[in-house]
């Protein structure tokens, strides 16, 4: 009976690719299907392209000013990358301090669970004001979003140590290093991986929203731009790559989740 | 008030008052520290242009909250009714599961833009935008709401022979309304985010118009009003959400609604 | 650490345990002792202390007043001394089989190339070999309960505390892990501690029986059992066991009757 059980544990990896692959066919089918609707739609009721453009022409346009937007891709993608570190250390911290210092949790937790509801993203045009149009702004934005989903997940993953399995570590004589090395940073990793999941979604948004009230270059303020010039092939380019993203930095925890948290059973 | 309870109020809620109020001293210090107010008003300044012009922000305010309104009373109905439909119907699901699972990987926030160049510039975009980020949270909670039920006390309810509404009403909808209040947590949530960042995108009103000003004194002030204001607005809105939670459902433990 | 740890008698000397202030009195002047190698259970009604008790021999909690002692040593709130295991087999659900049985010697900072091949000697005696890379939550009850079984013989500590190791299991594996784990008892020669509220089950296993009363925990009496070793299920059947059972059993009644009553008032 355990044995099989264990066997099938090995059969899961094989499964979970043959699910993910009938899950994801019919939403690939009608994104096909919306996407020949939408070229043959424009070409019949010939929409003027600066107002719906085509399909065709948007991966026309993608091929063609490619240089276009790997720049600003390359600008908001570094506002992500450094916000997410930023927000993934101060998570950590605050975390470790308000688990391990009741002091520090009486007067932070209270508010790290009341900010929450404040819309961070409207802070950006103060940012913008502040620190000018580099990307220190957007970096700030996405780190405040990463920060919240990670703290929060942190604190719970710690308290979520099993207070039995500390005693039990403790009647071993393993001293507070051991204990939060060997019980309670295991405990937290799957919680982690969670806010990170949730930040890491949010970053994309985050850092393509911070750029509207002002930017130098990157794919948000390339959207805004090119609106403005009624170049909405690129905004839609703009959009494409942005859901690529998202669609990026939603599926790559997962597919790490399971080695930094191969104990966990598949759902 | 007893002395317990006193007690307990200083424990819990002086800290973080006293770590708020040393940020805003602190904020309020700043001019002092040379500081240029054109950059950071000081909060005394940014609460007397609030005062002042509340006419202003009054309107502003206004046109966002009507698009807010409007795109979340949208995104509600739209979302419970795909719950209820994929719950429901199986045929239903086959159909809709995919088209919501396939909107969701495009951020909708981002799509501001097109909506625009599409509908124009009023509150029509904003609403929708609003409508598209609210349903998806309420349909997949109220979904797993209506799916927690305990099916064993199902069963018991139709061996004696309750009829499907009567299943629905006494079981189902009980189970689903924690989970429907937390999708309408997130949904209220979101539309505060929503309607202010699609206003950043064309002209137009509202207070994420406002906080688009910079070109003077005035309007840097007017800035910092308007996001002080949405941030009271969001606090405000999640606010009665949970206390209507608390009204509907008092079994609940603290942790559950936040 | 290892030297510290010496096969002498285990002593519990008036020991006392209250909590709440005061409010509830959990254990009052319990005296008990283990000779060195002996088996002996406690059996009581629930919420008879056994479990403070226990925690108090493990070093987890400081009793109010009273002693723990091994051999010529107060170990009174320390901890390390013993192997612990509870009705939850408390496997970490991070490490496998392998990792968990050797989790005692890896906080005491045993190299794994020296505690590796001791673990898998076990695992293969208890049949547990093909398992070694699995992971907790791939087996089953009865499975991870001796794989606890084995990470509390690795510990190698000279008492072993057993709460309720069996009870979370079905009768059949419950029967088999108690001849088992006499088999374990009998070839390693540790002092084992044995808590239970089931009668039978301490009978069959100990040398001697401890009964304790309802809350405020004390102990009655103790009660020798001079069945003969090795003893397999055919004991149960002996005249002499049904005489030692009813005799606690009669003890333990009226206690536990005594606690319902006051649960009810």
């Amino acid at each position: 009976m355990a044995a099989t059980r264990a066997r099938r544990a090995n059969d899961r990896s094989s499964s979970t690719l043959r699910s993910a692959v009938h899950a994801a066919w019919p939403p690939l089918a009608v994104v096909v299907v919306a996407l020949i609707a939408w070229e043959i739609g424009v070409r019949a009721l010939e929409v003027p392209p600066g107002l719906i453009p085509a399909p065709s022409r948007v991966l026309n346009t993608l091929a063609n000013q490619r240089s276009l937007f790997l720049d600003n891709l390359a600008t908001t993608l570094s506002e992500i990358v450094l916000g997410f570190v930023l927000g993934f250390a101060a998570g950590i911290l605050v975390a470790v301090f308000v688990v391990y210092s009741p002091p520090i949790r009486r007067a932070i937790y209270p508010l790290v669970i009341v900010s929450q509801t404040i819309p961070i993203v409207a802070l950006a045009p103060l940012l913008v004001i502040i620190l000018g149009f580099g990307i220190s702004s957007k970096v700030v934005i996405v780190a405040l979003g990463v920060f919240f989903p990670l703290a929060l997940n942190c604190i719970a993953g710690l308290r979520s140590a099993d207070r039995e399995l500390v005693n039990l570590l403790r009647s071993f004589s393993a001293n507070r290093v051991q204990i939060f090395r060997m019980v309670e940073v295991p405990a937290a990793t799957p919680y982690l991986m969670t806010g990170v999941q949730i930040g890491l979604v949010y970053s994309v948004t985050g850092a393509v929203v911070a750029e509207w009230p002002g930017a130098e270059s990157g794919i948000g303020i390339l959207m805004v731009t090119q609106y403005a010039l009624s170049r909405t092939d690129i905004v839609l380019g703009a959009v494409v790559i942005v859901t690529v993203m998202a669609m990026l930095m939603f599926s790559l925890p997962r597919l790490v989740r399971r080695r930094l948290v191969p104990w966990e059973e598949a759902p | 008030m007893t002395a317990t309870r006193l007690r307990t109020l200083a424990i819990d809620v002086l800290p973080p008052l006293l770590i708020v109020g040393l940020l805003v001293a602190a904020w309020e210090s700043l001019p002092s520290l040379g500081v240029n107010t054109r950059v950071i008003p000081p909060p005394s300044l940014v609460l007397a242009t609030l005062a002042d012009k509340a006419g202003v922000y009054a309107d502003n305010l206004l046109t966002t909250l009507s698009e807010m309104v409007i795109g979340f009373a949208l995104g509600l109905v739209v979302g419970l009714a795909v719950a209820f439909v994929t719950v429901y119907s199986s045929i239903g699901r086959r159909v809709i599961s995919p088209l919501v699972v396939t909107s969701q990987t495009i951020p909708v926030i981002a799509l501001a833009p097109l909506l625009v160049i599409l509908l124009g510039v009023g509150i029509e975009p904003r609403a929708i935008i609003v409508t598209l980020g609210v349903f998806f949270p309420i349909a997949l909670n109220t979904a797993a709401g209506l799916r927690s039920a305990d099916r064993e006390i199902v069963n018991l309810l139709k061996s004696f022979g309750a009829d499907r509404f009567a299943i629905f009403r006494s079981v189902e909808l009980p189970s689903a309304l924690p989970f429907i209040f937390t999708g309408v947590q997130i949904g209220v949530t979101y539309s505060v985010i929503g309607a202010v960042v699609s206003e950043w995108v064309g002209s137009g009103e509202g207070l994420g118009k406002l906080m688009l000003l910079r070109q003077s004194a005035l309007g840097i002030e007017l800035s910092y009003g308007a996001v002080v204001l949405t941030a009271i607005v969001a606090l405000l809105l999640f606010g009665t959400v949970v206390l209507i939670r608390r009204r509907v459902m008092p079994w609940e433990t603290r942790d559950a609604g936040g | 650490m290892q030297e510290a740890r010496s096969q002498g008698m285990l002593r519990v000397e008036d020991v006392s345990k209250t909590f709440d202030a005061g409010r509830l009195v959990a254990l009052e002047n319990v005296d008990l002792e283990a000779k060195p190698k002996e088996f002996i259970s406690l059996v009581g009604p629930s919420g008879c202390g056994k479990s403070t008790l226990f925690n108090i021999i493990a070093g987890l909690i400081e009793p109010d007043s009273g002693h723990v002692s091994l051999g010529d040593a107060d170990i009174t709130g320390t901890t390390g001394h013993v192997g612990y295991m509870l009705q939850r087999d408390l496997l970490l659900p991070w490490r496998t089989v392998l990792d968990n049985v050797v989790v005692g010697l890896d906080v005491q900072g045993v190299p794994r190339s020296t505690s590796y091949p001791k673990a898998r000697d076990l695992l293969s005696r208890f049949g547990l070999a093909r398992f070694e890379k699995a992971y907790p939550s791939a087996l089953s009850g009865g499975m991870r309960q001796r794989c606890a079984l084995i990470r509390t013989i690795l510990y190698d500590a000279p008492v072993f505390l057993l709460d309720e190791p069996f009870s979370a299991l079905d009768a059949q594996t419950r029967l088999l892990m108690q001849e088992w784990l006499l088999d374990v008892w009998d070839s390693l020669g540790k002092t084992v501690v044995y808590i239970t509220h089931d009668v039978d089950e301490a009978v069959f296993l100990s040398d001697r029986v401890y009964a304790m009363s309802a809350r405020p925990g004390r102990l009655i009496t103790s009660v020798g059992v001079d069945l003969d070793r090795p003893r397999d299920y055919s004991a149960r059947l002996e005249p002499r066991f049904l005489e030692l059972k009813t005799q606690l059993v009669e003890i333990i009644r009226s206690e536990a009757e005594k606690s319902m009553a006051s649960e009810l008032i």
